[in-house]
C-alpha cells in the first residue's frame, strides 16, 4: 500500500471517529462547561483528519513510495495473540504460573532454533524470572497480585526468613 | 532560613539510609543495561521500574527513577561506542567519534571519557536544578486557575515540538491523548461518565500510568519480536586503567568544551520539548566550531565524545526544573517522572515544595549520589554491562511483556488496568508504524484533566466576575505565558516550514 493511501484511510477514520464522538457529547448531562473541552479536542482532531484527507488526495499527490516492510508481522501478531491470552488467563491461573507458561510457550514459539540447549535456556529463564517476580511482588512488596494459592507459600517464606 | 537547614538535615538523614544507596546502584545498573541495549529505551526502563516504587517512600521512588534515567543516558554511549548503534537518540553524536575511537583501539578511553563527562554533565544539571527550582516554585505560588490554564496550554506546545517531522500527525496524537483524558468521571462537575457508551468500563477514567506502560513499554516489547535484522554484536576488549589520566584531560585540555556543553545541555533540558538528542547535537557542533580542527571530528576526536556526553546528561537536571516547579512534562522521561509522583498522590508544583520539601531535597541529594555511582559503576562495570548486548531479543521481549502485566496490575489493582495497558500498547505499536508518535498521546493524557479543571474553574470565576476575557488575560503572568506559547508554536512552524523547503 502506498504512503498516501494509508494517510488517506487514516484521515477518513479520524474524521469519522471525531464525528461519532462529537455526536456522543450531545448526551453529556450536567454543567454545560463539561462539553466545551472534549468538543474543542474533537474539533482539532477532526480538522487534522480532514487535513490528512486533503493533503493525501490521490488526485493531487502521486507518491510511488511504499511503506517499508521492516517488521516480521507474523511474529508480531503471534506475540500479540499470546500476550492477550496470557493477560486474559493470568487472573485465573495466577500471575506467577501464568508467567512461567507464557515464557515457555512464547519462548518456544518465537525462537528459530530447535536446539535442546536453547529450549532448556528458555525454560530455565522462565523459572528464574517467575521466581524473581514472586520474590519482588509477593514477598518484598506484598502487592495484592492474583497468585492462585501462592500466598500460602509466600507466608511460609516470610515466616522462615523475614521474622 | 531555619526551615531550609532543618529540611536539608532531614534530607541528608534520609539519603544516608543504606536502602537509598542500594536503590541508586540497582537503578543505575538497570538504566545502563536498558541504555546499552539497542531497541530498549530509557523511558521503557523507567516505566518498568515504576511499579516497584509503589511500596517505597516518594523520594526513594524518585531517586530510583532518577538513577535509571541517568544510567540509561550513559548506557546508550556503551553501544554507540562499541557497536556503532546508539542506545538512544541522545547518543547519536557520541557515536560520530566514539566508534572511530574504538576502531583505533581506544574503546577504553572512549568509555572512560564518556562516563566522566556523563557524571560531570549530570552533576551540573542537578546543581542547576537545586538552585533554580525553589525560585521558580516561589513564583508558581502566585498562580491562580487562569495562570495554571495557560501553563497547561504552553505545555501542550511541547506536544507539537515532540512531533517535529509531521506536525499534523503529532497534533492528532496530542488531541487523541487530551480526549483520552476526558473519558469517565474526570472533573467534579461531571456527574455522568463521558465516552463510556453506557458500559461500566473506564468509569474511573484512563489510568495514566497504565497508559504509559502500554505506550512506552508494551508496544516496544512487541516491537522486539518483529525486527528482521539480527546481527551478531561484536564487543571490543576493554583495557584497564587510564581513569585519572582521562579525568585530568577532561578538566584541563577540554575544560571549556566540557563547561560549554554542560551549560548548553542544562538550558536545552529546561526548554520543554527539546531533549538530550538536541542538546548533544548542538554541543557537538559547537565543540567542532570552537575546536579549530573541525576536520578531526568524526574521525575519533575526544572532544566530540566529551561534548555529546556532557550535554545529554546535563539535560536530566534541566528537564526536572519545569516538571517539579510547574508540572510541565517537557519530555517522555519527564512524563514518567510525573507518573512516579502521581502514583504517590502528588502533583508537582508549589504544593510539592511546600508540603514535601524534605522529599524534594532528598531527591536532589539522591541525584548527586546517582552521578557518583555512575562514575564508579560505569568505570568498573562497563565490561560487564556490555555483555547485556548478547541477551536474546525474544527473551527480553517476553520479560518486558510480563513486567508490563505486573506493573499495570500493581498500579491499578484491577484487570481494567491491564486492559488499558494492552489496548494502548497495541494502539501505540500500530500508531507508530503509521507515523503517529506515542509521546504526544501520553503527554496529552497527563495534561488533560488538569487543563480541563483549570479551564472550568477559570470559566466559573470569570463568569462570576462578569468578564471571561478579562479574567483569562488579566495578569502579567498570563500575558507572559501566552507570549511564550505563541513563540514556541511559531518556532515549531518555522522549523517545520524550513525543513519542508530543504526537502
Amino acid at each position: 500500500m502506498k504512503n498516501y493511501h494509508v494517510n488517506l484511510i487514516l484521515g477518513c477514520a479520524i474524521t469519522a471517529f471525531s464525528l461519532v464522538m462529537l455526536y456522543e457529547t450531545i448526551f453529556f448531562s450536567g454543567d454545560a462547561a463539561i462539553k466545551y473541552y472534549p468538543r474543542a479536542n474533537l474539533v482539532i482532531l477532526m480538522i487534522c483528519g480532514i487535513w490528512l484527507v486533503i493533503t493525501n488526495n490521490p488526485l493531487l499527490y502521486r507518491d510511488k513510495s511504499l511503506y517499508k516492510k521492516d517488521y516480521r508481522l507474523k511474529s508480531i501478531f503471534l506475540i500479540i495473540l499470546l500476550s492477550g491470552m496470557f493477560f486474559y488467563t493470568a487472573e485465573k491461573l495466577g500471575f506467577y504460573i501464568g508467567t512461567l507458561l507464557f515464557f515457555i510457550i512464547g519462548g518456544l514459539a518465537t525462537t528459530r532454533s530447535r536446539r535442546f540447549s536453547i529450549n532448556l535456556r528458555i525454560f530455565i529463564v522462565g523459572i528464574v524470572f517467575s521466581f524473581f517476580l514472586f520474590l519482588s511482588f509477593q514477598i518484598v512488596m506484598k502487592a495484592p497480585i492474583p497468585s492462585n494459592g501462592s500466598e500460602k507459600i509466600s507466608d511460609i517464606i516470610r515466616q522462615l526468613f523475614l521474622h | 532560613m531555619c526551615r531550609i537547614y532543618e529540611t536539608i538535615c532531614i534530607a541528608l538523614h534520609n539519603a544516608s539510609d543504606p536502602f537509598v544507596f542500594l536503590i541508586v546502584i540497582v537503578g543505575m545498573s538497570i538504566g545502563i543495561i536498558f541504555g546499552a541495549l539497542p531497541g530498549l529505551t530509557s523511558v521503557m526502563g523507567l516505566i518498568l521500574v515504576l511499579p516497584f516504587t509503589l511500596d517505597m517512600e516518594m523520594y526513594e521512588g524518585l531517586i530510583l527513577l532518577g538513577s535509571v534515567y541517568a544510567g540509561a543516558t550513559y548506557g546508550g554511549s556503551v553501544s554507540a561506542i562499541l557497536i556503532r548503534t546508539p542506545g538512544a537518540p541522545a547518543n547519536i553524536a557520541t557515536m560520530f567519534d566514539g566508534y572511530p575511537m574504538a576502531q583505533k583501539g581506544e574503546s577504553r578511553q572512549a568509555l572512560t571519557i564518556s562516563v566522566i563527562c556523563s557524571a560531570v554533565g549530570g552533576m551540573f544539571g542537578v546543581f542547576t536544578l537545586i538552585f533554580l527550582a525553589p525560585q521558580l516554585a516561589k513564583l508558581a505560588l502566585k498562580f491562580g486557575p487562569a495562570e495554571v490554564f495557560w501553563v497547561m496550554i504552553f505545555s501542550m506546545t511541547v506536544i507539537v515540538s515532540l512531533a517535529s517531522g509531521n506536525i499534523i500527525k503529532g497534533l492528532i496524537a496530542g488531541a487523541f491523548g487530551l480526549l483520552l483524558g476526558t473519558v469517565g468521571l474526570g472533573h467534579e462537575a461531571v456527574i455522568q461518565p463521558r465516552f463510556t457508551f453506557g458500559t461500566s468500563y473506564f468509569v474511573r477514567g484512563i489510568d495514566v500510568v497504565c497508559a504509559l506502560i502500554g505506550y512506552f513499554a508494551f508496544s516496544q516489547g512487541i516491537a522486539l519480536f518483529g525486527r528482521t535484522l539480527e546481527t551478531e554484536l561484536p564487543i571490543e576488549k576493554i583495557k584497564r586503567g587510564l581513569f585519572w589520566q582521562m579525568l585530568k584531560t577532561v578538566f584541563t585540555k577540554y575544560k571549556w568544551n566540557t563547561l560549554r556543553s554542560a551549560v548548553i545541555g542544562t538550558i536545552i533540558g529546561i526548554i520543554p520539548g527539546a531533549g538530550g538528542n538536541v542538546a548533544s547535537m548542538i554541543s557537538y557542533n559547537e565543540a567542532r566550531r570552537f575546536s579549530g580542527k573541525a576536520e578531526a571530528f568524526g574521525k575519533g576526536e575526544w572532544g566530540g565524545v566529551i561534548a555529546s556526553e556532557t550535554a545529554n546528561n546535563a539535560t536530566e537536571g534541566g528537564a526536572l526544573v519545569p516538571l517539579l516547579t510547574l508540572g510541565i512534562p517537557g519530555s517522555p522521561t519527564a512524563a514518567v517522572f510525573l507518573g512516579g509522583l502521581i502514583v504517590h498522590g502528588v502533583w508537582p508544583g508549589p504544593v510539592l515544595f511546600s508540603h514535601h520539601l524534605d522529599s524534594v531535597y532528598t531527591l536532589f541529594i539522591g541525584l548527586i549520589l546517582t552521578q557518583i555511582a555512575m562514575l564508579l559503576l560505569g568505570h568498573f562495570g562497563a565490561r560487564y554491562f556490555a555483555l547485556a548486548l548478547k541477551i536474546p531479543r525474544n527473551l527480553l521481549g517476553l520479560m518486558i511483556i510480563v513486567l508490563c502485566l505486573f506493573g499495570a496490575y500493581s498500579v491499578s489493582n484491577s484487570m481494567e488496568g491491564i486492559l488499558i495497558m494492552f489496548c494502548t500498547g497495541i494502539l501505540g505499536f500500530f500508531g507508530e508504524r503509521l507515523g503517529i508518535p506515542p509521546a504526544p498521546v501520553v503527554i496529552g493524557l497527563i495534561l488533560s484533566k488538569r487543563t480541563e479543571a483549570a479551564f472550568i474553574q477559570s470559566l466559573l470565576i470569570g463568569e462570576a466576575r462578569g468578564s471571561l476575557l478579562h479574567y483569562f488575560l488579566s495578569s502579567t503572568i498570563c500575558i507572559i505565558l501566552i507570549g511564550m506559547t505563541i513563540l514556541s508554536l511559531s518556532y515549531v512552524i518555522y522549523a517545520e516550514l524550513k525543513s519542508a523547503k530543504g526537502k
